[in-house]
């Protein structure tokens, strides 16, 4: 256990400031026909207070199944084979789904991609909001409003009256969005999780929603998770980085220690692609496809497409190695006894 | 809103025009001839101009177009012409017989209503189940069983059979109205009724339920720590509800507008015996009247429920 809270990212540096959340060892599959699909492999990390965590990689690498399994929500045929889910020392994973479920929402909230199915569209959205209050405190349905339009201003929205008795197809796409964020933020959750909170939105009102979260995660001093695969929103908003590839953290440290000392082979030609244009004109991409996760290659996953890979990197999938602090890689390339925080 | 409910009114009136068209059209088109039927069986009797005397008198004489214009003249005016056969004024005869329509579709209504929805919701919560199969195949059944050919076994069993229900009418002959008489008989024709409707309905809901839960915002309600039940309550049923509101609004005038099958088999004194009896005689206005009323009820119950859902 230790050994897997060091990986955890709790090192020495961030002993006195312990995480609000912690990560260990998480391991979701599905069973389909196919097989088993691993979706995530043994991750871990550590969430702390008033900090953003950005889990950044292509699609299907896992990023989404991490940031629903921390909220178990999980649907048949997936689900979460072992692992630990730490908040405030208790395994979320061991609880009944009655107690998990009165965690949601108030310990830990989720904002979803995107905004124009997230709501029901029979009902307003200020009846959607005073319902996920109303589900976790003996509260009026007066009370229960007032809170939610105060929590609506904070959002940045005018009109709060209208806004609150419209339905959704009635807000834009940005409107909606900031609603999501005052439902996720009115309990006060210690953990806020945001699965690609712009990707569906127009870019000139994807800034400004960026912007609300940053600055109402350290207002209320709750913990981010920020699921994405725009480098642009991880340099501008994280604290730490983790890079995911099928379904494994390849790579996780401060944001300096990402875009300006990258150790994996994936993180820098991922961050080489954020300006792809060449001189000649051609686009910098990564060669080759992202494994089929119902039959990953043995070895390092990334290895096929790995320009730097060497033979043992098709043969035995790399252990864990520290660069420096909270900085850590999985990469053969950076092998040596005394960097080596895992294995066997 | 407002807007919408005259766009929806003027169109409407529109199809109800349609309607009177196609019903004055089809009546008349359609072969036979109500001086013969009026003759019945001593139509040998009858001489040439016998029936030129009565075509005269019914006003059939005239060119078409004519009569048309006669009648829905008369219809808006609220005066829907009297039968060939009784010279009963049409719209009291129409008055007469729908209380009897109106029972049974309702009773029928009922049961379509709690039975599917309870079957409906549940296979459509647990999709692929054995439950779910059995309804699946249940609903298949309903759907492709004719509803006279199971009334009939339904009357073998009950009636001949059995001996416990009455086979036709509204009451039993000879003795004073009681509503558990009534309701006796109104067993089986609500039944068929009923079961020969409920397939599609199952299927219905169970597929919008089906859809409804795996829509994105079931997961966003249960990460905001909603309870299940009460999901599964507001949220999916009241989304699957909305074709299940529409296509009802359809059919509970469909059988308001008497359910023709059901009503000859077992005698049930509903508007739909009426225009069967109607047809036989080549009965002009009282056919007209029963496929206009018809018309309202459809043309108004899907507005009503296109309104109900807006």
């Amino acid at each position: 256990m230790v050994k897997n809270l060091k990986r955890s990212g709790l090192t020495k540096e961030n002993i006195n400031c312990a995480p609000v959340m912690e990560v260990v060892d998480l391991s979701t599959s599905f069973l389909t026909a196919a097989g088993e699909i691993k979706a995530v492999r043994e991750v871990s990390f550590s969430l702390f207070a008033g900090q953003v965590l950005a889990v950044v990689g292509e699609s299907g690498c896992g990023k989404s199944v991490t940031a629903r399994s921390l909220l178990r929500l999980i649907d048949p045929p997936g689900y979460i084979k072992n692992g630990w889910v730490l908040l405030n020392g208790v395994n979320l994973l061991n609880l009944t789904e009655g107690e998990m479920r009165r965690l949601r929402g108030t310990e830990i909230s989720m904002v979803f991609q995107d905004p124009m199915t997230s709501f029901d569209p029979v009902y307003t959205v200020g009846r959607q909001f005073t319902e996920a209050l109303m589900a976790h405190e003996k509260i009026s349905q007066q009370e229960a409003k007032q809170q939610a339009l105060q929590m609506l201003s904070k959002v940045s929205l005018q009109d709060l009256e209208r806004v609150f008795n419209s339905y959704p197809f009635q807000l834009s796409g940005g409107m909606r969005q900031r609603v999501m964020i005052a439902i996720a933020l009115a309990m006060k959750p210690k953990v806020l999780i945001a699965d690609e909170p712009t990707t569906a939105l127009d870019v000139t009102v994807q800034s400004g929603i960026l912007a609300e979260l940053k600055r109402l995660n350290k207002e209320t001093g709750s913990a981010l998770l920020l699921i994405t695969h725009d480098l642009g929103v991880v340099a501008e908003l994280a604290d730490r980085v983790a890079i995911m590839y099928a379904g494994r953290i390849v790579e996780i440290g401060s944001v300096y220690d990402i875009f300006d000392h990258a150790q994996h082979p994936y993180t820098r030609a991922l961050l080489t692609s954020i300006n792809p244009i060449q001189e000649d004109g051609g686009l910098t991409a990564i060669p080759g496809q992202p494994p089929d996760m119902a039959n990953v290659p043995p070895g390092c996953p990334f290895s096929p497409r790995c320009p730097e890979a060497l033979r043992q990197c098709r043969q035995k999938e790399p252990e864990q190695y520290i660069i420096a602090g909270e900085h850590w890689v999985s990469c053969w390339r950076a092998e040596s006894e005394e960097r080596k925080i895992s294995g066997a | 809103m407002g807007r919408y409910v005259f766009s929806r009114l003027t169109e409407s009136f529109v199809v109800l025009f349609i309607i009177s068209i196609v019903a004055f059209g089809l009546v008349h088109l359609a072969p036979g001839d109500p001086a013969m039927a009026l003759y019945g069986d001593q139509i040998q009797k009858m001489r040439p101009a016998d029936r030129e005397r009565i075509r005269e008198n019914l006003g059939l004489n005239r060119p078409l177009p004519v009569q048309y214009y006669k009648w829905i003249s008369n219809v808006l005016k609220g005066d829907m012409g009297r039968s060939f056969m009784t010279g009963r004024d049409v719209k009291t005869m129409l008055m007469e017989r729908f209380p009897g329509t109106l029972i049974l579709s309702s009773t029928a209504t009922l049961i379509i209503i709690s039975l599917t929805l309870a079957i409906g919701i549940y296979a459509g919560m647990r999709q692929y189940s054995f439950f779910d199969y059995a309804s699946t195949t249940v609903s298949f059944i309903l759907m492709s069983v004719p509803g006279f050919w199971f009334a009939m076994m339904l009357i073998l069993v009950f009636c001949v059979g059995l001996k416990w229900l009455p086979s036709s009418g509204f009451t039993t002959i000879g003795t004073d109205f009681s509503i558990f008489d009534m309701l006796k008989h109104l067993i089986l024709p609500a039944v068929v009724l009923s079961f020969t409707h409920m397939g599609y309905y199952i299927r219905l809901i169970r597929g919008s339920v089906a859809v409804a839960k795996e829509q994105d915002f079931v997961t966003v309600l249960k990460s905001r720590g909603i309870k299940n039940s009460a999901i599964v309550a507001r949220h999916i049923v009241r989304n699957a509800m909305i074709p299940f509101v529409t296509y009802l609004g359809v059919s509970i005038s469909i059988m308001l507008a008497g359910s023709i099958v059901t009503e000859a088999i077992f005698a049930w004194p509903g508007l739909g015996m009426m225009s069967v009896e109607a047809a036989n005689n080549r009965d002009y206005p009282v056919l007209m009247g029963t496929i206009l009323f018809s018309g309202v009820l459809v043309v108004g119950g899907s507005l009503v429920a296109d309104l109900f859902c807006a």
